[in-house]
């Protein structure tokens, strides 16, 4: 479970636009694809490259992106897929541009 | 003639692939990625050119691709793995819509435009679950190798269904079913349909438009093939080079910077 403290600031994200209110309950479990609020849409959880990729591809495709990190990723009361990692495991939002 | 090169660097393989100026595969190699992904990329780039005959200065543009791309030290550009399987199963398959990439750490899912550009894609969350690591778990398991999976889950009778996707639970609950006396090609099949549902789930995220084309390294288990289009209850494209789509999308865009540096001035100002 993470809490809104641990939203990663504005610069940390990709995109414009205000922070986003995305629920602290988004990544009690392993995700889903139910939208979120303003419109913030929950994509999945990954780490390192993979994120990087992500990131840059959402961009490409015009989305406003938010990252937020995963404290914990609780597969049903398993956590070693995410153990001993050395980036941190984010949760990828994304919204169309308000623009 | 001039050729372009695409290298997949990618997490457990590295492929390469050459075309010449009409978009033709003329030599295509795969090696594991191992711990040395610099060399990983220089030695399939340098065994796909030995294999065509080509020298490095015949290959005019070179492009890296896979999570290894930045690895690619003797490239000219970068393009996301993403892009480049859309680009490169367009090309393969024209129909293509919607693309499944199922590799030995991720699952992709991804639709494309008629012109193979990016409309939107998804993909597998950060365990392993539907990730051609979880058939490894069970091969492993089972102590079968990998390219004897598909072949031996197509003899199933009766299919096991397999609870967990998670490839840490995936073992223990192979092997409980072991004890349990089924056979181990319906254990298999339960394996191979997990997968499948799971892929499923997340080409439904990005919308499932006909035609799909499998990519990536799993497309060589046709147990996996079979297990996919029963679970879209669709054919889905697969060929032989379908291991390379990500190699051949990275070196079609290097050969659309030749293309483009060869255009006058006055030819790039109309365009």
């Amino acid at each position: 479970m993470f809490s809104a403290d641990d939203e990663h600031s504005a610069s940390d994200s990709i995109g414009k636009g205000n922070k986003p209110d995305v629920p602290t309950s988004a990544a009690k479990s392993c995700p889903t694809d139910t939208p979120e609020g303003e419109g913030w849409k929950q994509q999945f959880s990954c780490s390192g490259d993979r994120l990087k990729e992500a990131l840059e591809t959402y961009c490409f495709l015009g989305l406003e992106v938010k990252t937020v990190p995963l404290k914990e990723m609780n597969c049903d009361g398993c956590t070693l897929c995410f153990d001993n990692e050395a980036d941190e495991t984010m949760m990828i939002f994304t919204r169309a541009k308000s623009d | 003639m001039a050729y372009s090169a695409g290298v997949d660097v990618g997490s457990t393989q590295t492929k390469a692939v050459i075309i010449d100026e009409d978009g033709a595969i003329v030599s295509r190699a795969l090696i594991d990625t191992g711990a040395n992904v610099v060399m990983a990329a220089q030695n399939s780039f340098n065994m796909a050119r030995e294999d065509a005959g080509i020298g490095e200065q015949e290959i005019e543009y070179v492009i890296g691709t896979g999570y290894g791309r930045y690895r690619v030290t003797f490239g000219n550009a970068q393009v996301t793995e993403i892009s480049c399987h859309g680009r490169g199963a367009v090309k393969m398959f024209p129909k293509t819509r919607t693309v499944v990439d199922m590799g030995g750490q991720d699952t992709k899912a991804i639709r494309v435009s008629p012109t193979g550009e990016i409309l939107d894609f998804c993909m597998n969350d950060k365990c392993a679950a539907g990730t051609g690591r979880f058939l490894g778990a069970a091969a492993a398991a089972l102590d079968i190798p990998l390219e004897e999976l598909g072949p031996t889950a197509l003899k199933h009778q009766h299919a096991i269904r397999i609870s967990t996707t998670c490839t840490v639970f995936a073992e223990s609950e192979v092997l409980s079913w072991l004890g349990k006396g089924k056979k181990i090609e319906d254990i298999l099949w339960g394996v191979h349909q997990s997968m499948a549902t799971r892929s499923a789930a997340l080409l439904r995220r990005v919308g499932i438009e006909e035609e799909v084309t499998f990519t990536g390294g799993v497309t060589k288990n046709i147990g996996m093939v079979q297990a996919l289009e029963d679970r879209l209850e669709l054919k889905v494209n697969v060929s032989n080079d379908s291991h390379y789509m990500g190699a051949l999308g990275a070196a079609l865009f290097a050969m659309d910077h030749i293309f483009e540096s060869r255009r006058s001035p006055q030819e790039s100002v109309e365009k």
